[in-house]
């Protein structure tokens, strides 16, 4: 069934557009990511002027994350003290990165520092993420449901440890039994929101890495405390594109959130199957297989090398 | 002054166009956009009082227009020159009762805009002859893969020897705004008559209300976005919860 999108002003295939949202909302529900660094391309892939895509499917992120929320706060899985500190690291980032992007925009080639660090984003966290599981797993011998993190962890202090314990303004996180300098999670929001206002995307492929890998958060708590935060930053996100750009389109984003909704519902109850270094090395491999997608845009030729922009 | 009223006195005894040749309607005076649109074809009826060729030029809103290359440079395939070409059409069509080639030579096909070929685009920019060209060529192939240049001129068919008929394909992605409709008789390769008429594309119903509300009160409509969001995901819950 085709449908007009009145700020796209075209129409797509809603069916299509349905389905990407189930896929993000699955995702999503699992892996505790947003998924916009997937909705993104697609939907510019589909035809869908890119201020457009990047300002819808901020809403679509709501939608799925809000799921994940729900479901993992009623298990009692949601670090709500340490997704504070993320969000408040979050909201200094956004806003700083707001005047980055104008320094870079005069400057010119933003387009090109932009794709560049995303394809760097995405590739290094995906590759460490993805070298870091399949030792897990092949290294495990117990079956993979079985959460193995720290096992492959306990090996003598390294300099990043050492700094870790060094940094002042300690914190008690009793939810993630954690008890860290709270500069460590007020940084890694600070990154995640510059990520969020220049490069236009979610940062929950960063955060997630992170929490399991710097802030070593229990994984059972990552995923519901990174959807807190993705759920915040999108909605502040897409509130932003409709007032300073007009680039959230109402019909797209309600077809997108139909599915992922839906999809969302089917993540999380996949994610009691899918776990532990599995569970990394999916995430691990779709981050990978996005990143190098991008970067072989830089790198192939393009077939058609002029592009057309109405201003 | 005199000389004013002289002129305005003749051209009232002796109209120039007292018995335009040519005369056109169309099946549609303005092309509504709604929920369901996916593109539509219009039919645009004329009739003659001479029999010649007719051609058809069916132009969309203007707007200024970058064209961007992408270049080569350490490895990596990135945006390197661009020009900028003032007022572009957004779409253009063109239909002809024979090879718009055969109907008028070069001079008059440019004069008129008429064909692809015929077109010259402007720009502010000062760039060489050959660098404009490709890009202006590049231009064109962009807006023909969007599907908003035609890429051959469709057929004008005489339904009899003064009334004639032509089907104009607007795509889904067609842009929203003011274009013109021009008709024009040639004879042995001269220009007899051109008449013109104004149309609109435009958004309708739920379409035009969502598209309107976006732009007058962003704010709530991003709220409210948010909002639907949030109690979308509580519905599914509520629905998708297994007992």
């Amino acid at each position: 069934m085709q449908i007009y999108l009145p700020l796209a002003e075209m129409s797509v295939q809603a069916e299509t557009v349905a389905f990407l949202g189930a896929i993000v909302g699955v995702i999503s529900g699992v892996f505790g990511v947003g998924g916009g660094f997937l909705t993104t391309p697609f939907l510019i892939f589909m035809g869908i002027p890119p201020a457009v895509a990047v300002g819808t499917q901020a809403s679509q992120l709501v939608a799925s994350s809000t799921t994940g929320v729900i479901g993992h706060w009623k298990k009692n899985n949601i670090d709500f003290k340490m997704a504070g500190i993320l969000l408040i690291g979050g909201f200094i980032g956004t806003i700083a990165g707001i005047f980055i992007f104008k320094i870079l925009q005069h400057f010119g080639q933003v387009d090109l520092m932009i794709s560049i660090l995303y394809v760097l984003f995405l590739c290094s966290i995906g590759g460490m993420m993805f070298y870091e599981s399949v030792t897990t797993l092949i290294h495990s011998r117990r079956p993979y449901t079985i959460d193995d993190t720290h096992s492959s962890h306990e090996q003598k202090p390294s300099r990043y440890a050492i700094l870790k314990e060094k940094l002042p303004y300690k914190m008690g996180f009793p939810n993630s039994k954690l008890y860290i300098s709270a500069i460590i999670p007020l940084t890694i929001g600070i990154l995640s929101g510059l990520m969020v206002s220049i490069m236009g995307i979610g940062a929950g492929f960063l955060i997630v890495p992170a929490m399991i890998y710097l802030l070593r958060m229990p994984p059972l708590l990552v995923a519901g405390t990174s959807l807190v935060q993705i759920m915040a930053t999108s909605a502040i996100a897409c509130i932003l594109h409709a007032v300073t750009n007009q680039t959230v389109d109402m019909i797209l984003a309600l077809i997108l959130i139909f599915g992922s909704v839906i999809g969302a519902q089917i993540g999380m109850r996949l994610s009691k199957y899918i776990k532990g270094a599995m569970a990394r090395f999916i995430l691990a491999s779709i981050i990978l297989l996005v990143g190098l997608r991008l970067g072989s845009d830089l790198l192939i030729p393009p077939a058609n090398l002029y592009s057309v922009i109405v201003q | 002054m005199m000389i004013r009223f002289a002129l305005t006195l003749l051209l009232s005894l002796f109209p120039l166009h007292v018995k335009a040749e040519l005369d056109i309607d169309i099946s549609e005076p303005t092309l509504e956009i709604s929920t369901g649109f996916n593109g539509d074809t219009l039919t645009l009826f004329g009739t003659s009082k001479q029999k010649g060729d007719i051609v058809i030029i069916v132009q969309g809103p203007q707007k200024d227009t970058m064209v961007r290359r992408k270049t080569d440079i350490i490895g990596l395939w990135i945006n390197a020159r661009s020009i900028t070409f003032h007022d572009i059409p957004q779409y253009y069509n063109v239909a002809s009762s024979r090879s718009i080639f055969d109907i008028a030579d070069t001079k008059t096909r440019i004069d008129n805009r008429i064909g692809i070929n015929s077109l010259i685009f402007e720009t502010p920019d000062d760039v060489p002859n050959e660098r404009h060209d490709r890009f202006q060529e590049a231009l064109i192939q962009n807006m023909q893969l969007a599907n908003l240049y035609s890429l051959t001129p469709d057929t004008v068919e005489y339904i009899n020897d003064t009334l004639f008929k032509t089907r104009i394909y607007m795509p889904s992605n067609v842009p929203v705004g003011d274009y013109e409709i021009e008709v024009f008789l040639f004879q042995n390769g001269k220009m007899i008559d051109r008449q013109s008429r104004p149309f609109q594309v435009e958004q309708v119903g739920l379409t035009a209300s969502i598209h309107d509300f976006a732009l007058s009160q962003p704010l709530s409509y991003g709220v409210i976005i948010i909002i639907i969001a949030i109690l979308s995901s509580l519905v599914a819950i509520l629905l998708l919860r297994r007992e």
